[in-house]
């Protein structure tokens, strides 16, 4: 791709101009605020975030971005300007979108809680629990799909959806959400200038997701040190970086590289997360009896939230056997500030994290291959730990180096999903799923597998 | 209506425009129409995969009524080691299992197509044994020269009984022959047991012999077979293909000219084999070839080339283990000709039908698997 040098080192200082002000710094070191459901007040949002978000010329892609990925990235029907990003960043900020005046997107993507919203799962109108934790929207524009379950395929798409949903902001419909602003003067004028048209919940969509292009945040210590300062994250960052791209098998799925940013194959997998409570067959039954009736979007995104079909993630979508409890694979960018994780929340620390995948996951049918005993010491956990909280951005420091000493004291007292005999393969999934499960078909447990001699498999190739 | 639960696309229009199209056929009870619903196992379901030539092919085949055509699963190759060497193939083999005991409706049997075991050790094939105990539905076995080279067969016989026998199954008749007997090479060698093994589990080496189904056990096929007319539909498992493919993996059969020569009289025959670990398809004749998947790991393609029927799988992930493994199952129909499916872990299912087979790959040509480009 031909690149003008001018407007390159152009994009170069800005990237490099020392923020004024970071985003912890506006913010109680928790996050959050007085504002409905626990946010920040969206004035004192929107603020910050106009002072740390500086919008690169818009076909110059981010350092560490690929520059034809970057392209790829801006839709040509929805092609970034200002005034499409002024609108997407009102409307991002503006609980009129909900039913009740209570719920804007900032509400579970906010500001000072890493974009998310640090909770399990998340709260809408009327206080309603949903089924599913709210992925950050911070570099949520490199994913290939959005939600856990990749069930929108563009930003565009994705943003619309939470709108309507009845227990998030509880629109009835998209014309009830452009209803609710369409009076109101400044919106009208700001709609013109971005589409040339009135108001409308398409372009509502599209706004927002002009804005959300903007959130890009990729300039963590990790990548001072990928760049050449050695001094950039410590030694123990360091040596999780190595386990990260080796024994951990971190970088099996969450490859970091110029076309892939944020650590993400964008694809699907099992990894176990709720295979212990939940009887996946059972539920796949109930979904296909459910989807039979209605498959829309709509009903995937209720059954998503709104239901125990949640955690069949991916087959929601696509109704293949094979997809039954897998998950996207996450971003690492910002991970120590997004906690809790997984598509439930049900992981409280990143020490949590780890631990599960050291353990091998959770034996389930569909659990996919990759996943299995890590070997890990303590140690070595504690360091891969300490690697993902070097891939928050700078500009989330405090808040980084703030949820770091949380988790540590909570891991230090609970570290639930810890276990040893299987991470050091002296207890065997299959094992415990035969031992734990005598009610599936026919019972019967392997022939004693305690005293296998080792012996080298066959010199050649295996046929 | 009852549903099958799994690889059935469930798109609303497609279900409806079925629906409707079914309705139409006048002389079509409730059991036929759950039939044509069962075939419906195995056709693509997710990222818009449409079966554009789906409905005319099963509706024809609905229409042709009353005969009773059957489903059976597979499962094969699961190379079974100790638990202190690999539990990832033990883990592959239970899953396997889940899936086919989540069939619905329930096939007629499951049939397991050989290397049960990766050395032929008692531990291996008596871990497979208690694994295979939870299939619910009945359940065929057939050896692979992993099961066997160690202590030639003992262990497997003591399991599973005699490796070749035959079974009749709604009027078609099914075989399951040893293809797996190979020349003497061990005892001028002076090989161990193990060594034995060893060497049958290699490939590319010049000490081994090609396998064969050999004279006795041809002797035995022909007597099987003695007296049955030509219409009789027969379904033939073998472990290694009944053709020669490659001889340097034994995608090979030595004496397969004479087995075909055997089976050359009759109308209609189906070979189902494992061995090969992949989408693997071919017509010779009146005989057509299917090739299981493996639990365990998929072969690359031969070197030399591909039967010309068969659709390709493109490269497996190799950050996924899972990926270009899975099980799957058969329609057969009255005439032994067979909808053959091949349920992918990690894909959408492909499913050969047998309209494909007979117009030689001219029609109802299965979605081609893609795999996205980086």
């Amino acid at each position: 791709m031909p690149r003008n040098p001018v407007r390159t080192l152009l994009a170069l200082a800005v990237i490099a101009a020392p923020f004024a002000q970071t985003l912890a710094s506006a913010q109680p070191a928790s996050g959050g605020g007085d504002a409905p459901h626990g946010a920040l007040a969206m004035d004192r949002q929107m603020t910050v975030i106009q002072s740390v978000i500086k919008p690169l010329p818009y076909n110059t892609p981010p350092q560490g971005v690929d520059p034809a990925y970057w392209a790829f990235l801006n839709p040509k029907d929805n092609v970034a300007n200002d005034a499409r990003i002024a609108l997407g960043r009102k409307l991002y900020f503006d609980t009129k979108l909900s039913k009740d005046n209570t719920v804007a997107c900032a509400t579970c993507h906010d500001v000072s809680r890493g974009l998310t919203d640090r909770r399990g799962t998340s709260e809408g109108i009327g206080d309603k629990l949903g089924q599913r934790n709210a992925p950050t929207t911070a570099n949520a524009l490199f994913f290939s799909t959005q939600f856990w379950d990749g069930r929108a395929a563009s930003l565009e798409d994705q943003a619309k959806l939470p709108i309507i949903n009845p227990i998030e902001m509880g629109q009835p419909n998209g014309q009830a959400a452009a209803d609710a602003i369409k009076n109101d003067a400044d919106y009208q004028k700001m709609f013109q200038a971005a589409y040339g048209r009135p108001v409308s919940y398409d372009d509502i969509g599209r706004a927002l997701a002009a804005f959300e292009r903007t959130l890009v945040f990729l300039d963590a210590p990790f990548d001072r040190f990928a760049r050449g300062d050695a001094n950039a994250i410590d030694d123990d960052a360091k040596a999780g970086w190595v386990l990260f791209n080796g024994r951990a098998r971190c970088m099996s799925c969450h490859q970091i590289s110029t076309g892939s940013p944020i650590g993400s194959d964008n694809r699907f997998h099992n990894i176990g997360v709720s295979a212990q409570h939940k009887d996946f067959e059972g539920l796949a039954k109930k979904a296909l009896a459910a989807f039979s009736k209605d498959n829309s979007k709509e009903a995937q995104d209720r059954f998503a939230l709104e239901t125990d079909l949640s955690d069949l993630g991916r087959f929601v979508v696509t109704k293949n056997r094979n997809d039954i409890g897998a998950f996207k694979t996450e971003q690492v960018r910002n991970v120590g500030i997004t906690a809790p994780y997984m598509h439930d929340g049900s992981f409280v620390t990143l020490w949590d994290v780890v631990d599960h995948y050291n353990k091998g996951g959770e034996g389930n049918s569909f659990l996919d291959g990759g996943i299995e005993p890590l070997a890990m010491s303590d140690k070595e956990v504690d360091q891969v730990v300490a690697f993902l909280f070097s891939l928050t951005d700078v500009r989330f420091a405090d808040a980084n180096k703030a949820e770091y000493a949380r988790q540590k004291a909570i891991a230090a007292k609970t570290r639930s999903h810890k276990d040893d005999a299987a991470s050091m393969r002296k207890v065997l999934p299959f094992e415990k799923q035969m031992t734990q499960a005598p009610a599936q078909a026919g019972t019967s447990s392997p022939a004693a597998p305690a005293t296998a001699q080792p012996t080298p498999p066959s010199q050649e190739m295996k046929r | 209506m009852k549903k099958p639960l799994g690889f059935k696309s469930i798109e609303t229009k497609h279900e409806e425009e079925r629906v409707e199209l079914i309705k139409g056929l006048h002389n079509l009870d409730r059991r036929s129409f759950l039939k044509v619903s069962a075939a419906a196992f195995g056709v693509a379901a997710g990222f818009g995969v449409t079966p554009h030539n789906f409905q005319p092919v099963n509706v024809a085949w609905a229409q042709a009524g009353k005969a009773q055509q059957f489903r059976f699963a597979y499962i094969s190759d699961s190379h079974l080691y100790e638990r202190s060497l690999n539990d990832r193939f033990i883990n592959a083999l239970m899953r396997a299992v889940d899936d086919v005991n989540a069939m619905d409706p329930q096939p007629d049997f499951v049939f397991y197509g050989g290397d049960l075991a990766q050395l032929g050790r008692a531990k291996e094939l008596e871990t497979g044994a208690a694994i295979l105990k939870n299939v619910k539905a009945p359940l065929k076995m057939m050896v692979g020269e992993h099961d066997w080279y160690l202590d030639m067969g003992d262990k497997w016989k003591e399991l599973f009984g005699a490796p070749q026998y035959s079974f009749d199954n709604k009027g078609v008749h099914c075989v399951v022959l040893n293809s797996v007997v190979e020349k003497d090479f061990w005892t001028e060698r002076k090989l161990t047991p193990e060594q034995r093994m060893g060497t049958v589990a290699g490939l590319d080496n010049g000490t081994q012999s090609s396998f064969t189904v050999g004279d006795e056990n041809r002797a035995w096929l022909e007597n099987d077979l003695k007296g049955k007319s030509p219409d009789t539909p027969l379904i033939v498992f073998s472990h290694s293909p009944l053709y020669k493919l490659y001889k340097n993996w034994n995608f090979w059969t030595d004496d397969a000219d004479q087995v075909q020569a055997i089976l050359r009289r009759f109308n209609n025959v189906t070979v189902f084999h494992g061995h090969t670990h992949q989408l693997l398809t071919n017509r010779i004749g009146n005989i057509n070839f299917h090739g299981f998947l493996s639990t365990a790991w998929p072969w690359p393609y031969a070197p030399q080339g591909l039967p010309e029927m068969t659709i390709q799988m493109t490269r497996p992930d190799p950050f996924n283990p899972n990926d270009g493994c899975g099980n799957g199952s058969a329609l057969v129909y009255p005439d032994a000709l067979v909808d053959k499916v091949y349920n992918l872990w990690n894909r959408n299912p492909v499913t050969i039908t047998k309209k494909y087979m007979t117009s030689r790959g001219q029609q109802d040509k299965p979605v081609v698997p893609t795999l996205r480009s980086y």
